[in-house]
């Protein structure tokens, strides 16, 4: 080798290096928000806010400032939903570690504040249900692949869903495993991070309504659509799929969700209840 | 937007390479303090002119312009002077092999000698071991001329560390 090239290779690294980067991109996206901000104070008023008014911050809210500081932080969430009503927009999505960023864009650029969006999380099997609506397009395989890059991440496949301006994705999670998300608007982005819950029980059983499996296709959003807000798809061990509703600790709350269900059905929702633990896929 | 580069991949992308960056930076100022200070700015810079990128394939090679830009930028502005353009190049054909440095030559130590761009070409070329074309990129000169470039600067780096060999015998000589 060189001898020039072996001294250049021995150039020693600073400890702030990483620091001196990170200030320099907070730097410009805070300029960035500032232009911004006063284009748009109201609603980036409201925006900021929202950060300290929403009640679903849980104790990883510090995790946020660990965060590049791109973006600013909406909310974190582990259920709920956020985001604004748009229509156009693109998704995709890329892995670092064990976060995955989803990002958004319209053809003028990358979105301000993120579309609507609606998470759940769910057992039997453990899992995260996440909706995106106002968005054309999504980046599926970049999608696929960076959640498939975790450690956390299981399985993940598409819920049918009829609007052609919506994308479900559920998000099988490996035993132990939770997540958190991170809303940010300015650009917008949702970060879901997974990571070990150490409260985690795999041997608790859950109850919860089903329907009989059924093909991947049409009528499968059809059937979901019967119960609008409630039903999540699970794909079952034989490949076909079936519609959750609820969960619940006992049979009994689930018996008394299933009656007070077919009360306005009249008994016409041709769901059963069924249990689980915490990891288990439903055979068929 | 340019590429569809998102504040987001663009951050990840510069953090990944912040050590290369870094090295690129300080074989400009040999120090640390101003190294640092072109990093960041390079990282400001990049991510406030974001829409530039034309496609996520060039987006390394367009901060490694920054970089360069931004230590450029550090050292015309210490020195205030203004600085000469460099001769003008014959870019008759180099072959190959006169384009292989010796491993005996120190062609850190000797970056002094070279004006902005042939020290470009050496760090991306030697140090980088950046193709050819991909020099071409960042530098938006033709091959030929980066070859030329390199001659050049070969020739320059060699004269160089042997006046400074004669300058430290005569030293000793003195003595």
């Amino acid at each position: 080798m060189n001898v020039g090239k072996k001294h250049y290779e021995q150039i020693p690294i600073p400890e702030e290096l990483d620091r001196v980067v990170w200030d320099s991109m907070g730097k410009a996206a805070r300029e960035a928000r500032a232009r911004h901000l006063r284009r748009w104070a109201v609603s980036a008023a409201a925006v900021f806010c929202a950060a300290f008014l929403c009640a679903n911050v849980g104790p990883l809210y510090a995790y946020a400032s660990r965060l590049p500081v791109i973006g600013a932080v909406v909310q974190v969430l582990h259920v709920g939903g956020g985001g604004e009503r748009t229509d156009g927009a693109h998704a995709a999505a890329e892995a670092a570690g064990e976060t995955v960023e989803f990002h958004f864009e319209s053809r003028s650029g990358e979105l301000d504040t993120a579309p609507v969006y609606t998470v759940s999380h769910l057992l039997a099997p453990n899992r995260m249900n996440l909706t995106l609506r106002g968005v054309r397009s999504i980046d599926y395989e970049a999608i696929r692949e960076s959640l498939l890059a975790t450690e956390a991440v299981r399985d993940v496949y598409r819920a049918m869903i009829g609007d052609d301006s919506a994308f479900g994705f559920v998000i099988v999670l490996n035993s132990g495993y939770t997540y958190e998300i991170t809303e940010h608007a300015d650009p917008a982005s949702l970060s879901v991070r997974f990571y070990p819950d150490p409260a985690y029980q795999p041997e608790q059983t859950v109850y919860y309504l089903r329907s009989e499996a059924v093909p991947y296709g049409e009528g499968l959003g059809l059937l979901a659509e019967q119960y609008p807000g409630e039903a999540a798809q699970l794909q079952t061990r034989s490949g076909e799929y079936i519609i959750t509703v609820g969960q619940y600790e006992t049979s009994d709350e689930a018996e008394a969700a299933l009656q007070a269900l077919e009360e306005t059905t009249g008994g016409a929702s041709g769901l059963f209840v069924a249990s689980g633990r915490a990891d288990d896929i439903p055979e068929a | 937007m340019g590429a569809g580069i998102s504040k987001a991949r663009f951050a990840q992308a510069f953090q990944s390479k912040k050590e290369k960056y870094y090295r690129i930076a300080y074989s400009y100022v040999k120090n640390e303090h101003d190294a640092l200070d072109i990093v960041g700015e390079a990282a400001y810079r990049g991510l406030k002119n974001l829409r530039a990128v034309k496609s996520p394939e060039t987006l390394d090679t367009w901060i490694t312009r920054i970089v360069i830009n931004a230590a450029i930028d550090l050292i015309r502005g210490r020195a205030r002077l203004v600085i000469c353009e460099d001769a003008v190049l014959e870019t008759a054909a180099v072959p190959e092999r006169d384009l292989v440095p010796e491993d005996s030559l120190d062609l850190f130590q000797a970056l002094d000698a070279l004006s902005e761009r042939d020290r470009t070409c050496v760090i991306l070329r030697y140090f980088e071991e950046y193709t050819f074309p991909e020099i071409s990129a960042v530098l938006q000169e033709p091959e030929p001329t980066v070859k030329s470039r390199l001659y050049r600067a070969l020739r320059k780096m060699r004269a160089f560390l042997e006046k400074g060999d004669t300058d430290h015998e005569r030293g000793k000589k003195a003595l």
